[in-house]
């Protein structure tokens, strides 16, 4: 029992330390407290957010757009992820755009997706999307390529079809790399889904922040801040625990923080 | 026809020694990568009697593994042909089970879902599946570990995983390419006497590839020794020791007989295939 508290706190004591050093810097007056305001001062503004109904609001409005950004690269990019793998001529089509376009950021386009999709939900959601399809297509692509062709030859041996092949053994041995790519795709969502909302917006948790910055209110702006890590940590939780119930052949391996 | 000891034993298809069930004639495979090309195996032919214990040894990359794979139907050959049965071998199929050195199971299923799995896409229905399933995993005397993944197994668990799988669905010969390969020293020995001890109630014909010369005498009819790369038919011994083999048959003069014969025939190839490499 000591022993577990122990090594919980041997994992986890820089989380109260950082805390603890932020309170210090704020309490001395080292750094302005309107810049950096105390915990006491940001828990109340948290307080104030939700009672006024305020934050649970623009974080449904920011939820609902990462969602649905996601949710679309989800879908396009494990079917073109896969398309690529098993096609030569999807191969060849995709196989160069996803290269060049890997490591550029596409948030830089989001200019021109305002001037495509207007200025609301449309041109957010198409961000997001565009964002996360990346990883999700990439590792969707390398999983499928990855399996072990002696899986494959067992398979065949048996005498099983191309479509059992493809559903009972591919689909499977790919399912690992394909939840990395959704788990690299999360955080990226609600980044983008930020950033956007901090552009010509009037809802959501980006526009909630940068209004409150831009009002000198420091301690709300680190509210919504708060918000937004809270909502990022336990999604990441929610897809770890879910990857780790459908992937339990391979609990923790290669998926840091699965335990 | 199956013989009736082996149905009376409950596992099925196999027959007594008798007439050819594979004939490979002047087989051929090239590999080209771009502009380079590698000739693996050269005109080789081999007769595989029903019920024969057979087993390949030759230096390591001289298309051994090639050659079962090319029967398994998961590559292409050059030329030559392979009659199964009297019917020519096209793509792969449970007429022929193959046991891979890397077991090849799925981390998703568990040991009996392994089994089963096999005998599911054949067709056979799940009552049916399980039982056999069941069968031979008590063949291979697993049945406790039935619920098990194969994770939780050691390699040598997996290997005998593996090969109720493939006995499960009956195939006409089993090819297995250097099944022991990636298994420590002590379970190696142990999962040989186990092979020769299943064999003596199944009396499959096997085509067993190793590089292992006291495998390959200790388990075979026959001991077929191929040449450096290019591979081809460079001896053919035949192995007269009584079975049921027990382990101490290693200790006797006339296995010690075979051994000296089969690596003298061996050393040369070997170190053909060691001076490619310099």
């Amino acid at each position: 029992m000591a022993d577990a508290v122990l090594r919980s706190l041997a994992r986890w004591y820089s989380v109260p330390l950082v805390l603890a050093v932020w309170e210090l810097l704020a309490r001395t007056g080292a750094v302005s407290r309107r810049l950096m305001p105390s915990l006491v001062e940001i828990a109340l503004a948290v307080w104030d957010a939700i009672a006024s109904g305020d934050l649970l609001f623009h974080a449904g409005i920011s939820l609902g757009r990462a969602f649905a950004g996601y949710a679309l690269a989800i879908i396009f990019g494990i079917l073109l992820g896969v398309a690529m793998a098993r096609s030569r001529a999807f191969d060849a089509l995709f196989e160069p755009i996803f290269s060049f376009g890997y490591p550029v950021p596409k948030i830089a386009l989001y200019p021109i997706f305002i001037f495509v999709f207007g200025f609301g939900n449309l041109s957010k959601v198409m961000m997001i999307f565009l964002e996360c399809l990346y990883p999700i297509t990439v590792n969707a692509f390398y999983g499928m390529r990855g399996i072990d062709r002696v899986h494959v030859w067992a398979a065949h041996n048996m005498g099983a079809s191309e479509r059992q092949i493809f559903w009972r053994v591919l689909l499977p041995g790919a399912a690992p790399a394909i939840f990395a790519g959704l788990r690299i795709a999360l955080p990226i969502s609600l980044i983008v889904v930020i950033i956007t909302e901090m552009i010509g917006e009037s809802r959501g948790l980006g526009y909630f922040i940068s209004y409150a910055s831009a009002s000198f209110e420091y301690s709300t702006a680190f509210a919504g801040v708060a918000a937004v890590a809270v909502i990022g940590f336990t999604l990441d939780r929610a897809l770890v625990w879910l990857r780790n119930r459908l992937i339990f052949w391979e609990r923790g391996a290669a998926f840091i923080g699965a335990a | 026809m199956a013989a009736g000891a082996m149905r009376e034993s409950g596992f099925g298809t196999l027959g007594g020694a008798g007439g050819a069930l594979l004939e490979v004639r002047d087989l051929e495979k090239t590999f080209r990568r771009g502009a380079r090309t590698v000739q693996a195996i050269d005109r080789f032919s081999l007769t595989v009697s029903e019920g024969e214990f057979v087993a390949i040894v030759g230096p390591s990359g001289c298309g051994k593994s090639t050659f079962l794979h090319i029967l398994g139907g998961f590559e292409p050959h050059d030329g030559g042909t392979m009659l199964l049965n009297g019917a020519p071998v096209r793509g792969p199929g449970p007429d022929r089970g193959m046991l891979f050195q890397e077991f090849a199971l799925y981390p998703w299923r568990s040991v009996i879902g392994n089994v089963a799995w096999a005998l599911e896409v054949q067709g056979k229905p799940k009552a049916e599946r399980i039982a056999i399933a069941e069968r031979y995993l008590k063949l291979v005397g697993l049945s406790q570990f039935r619920d098990a993944y194969p994770a939780e197994l050691s390699g040598g668990m997996k290997q005998r995983v593996a090969l109720a799988r493939v006995l499960a669905f009956e195939p006409r010969i089993l090819l297995m390419d250097e099944p022991f390969g990636a298994l420590d020293a002590q379970t190696r020995e142990l999962m040989q006497e186990e092979l020769n001890a299943i064999w003596q109630q199944t009396r499959n014909t096997v085509l067993f590839v190793t590089h292992d010369i006291d495998e390959a005498i200790y388990l075979a009819d026959r001991v077929i020794v191929f040449t450096a790369r290019p591979g081809r038919l460079k001896d053919e011994i035949r192995v007269k020791l009584e079975r049921p083999r027990r382990i101490d048959v290693k200790k006797t003069a006339a296995y010690m007989g075979y051994r000296n014969r089969v690596w003298d025939s061996l050393r040369e190839e070997v170190l053909k295939a060691r001076e490619e490499f310099r």
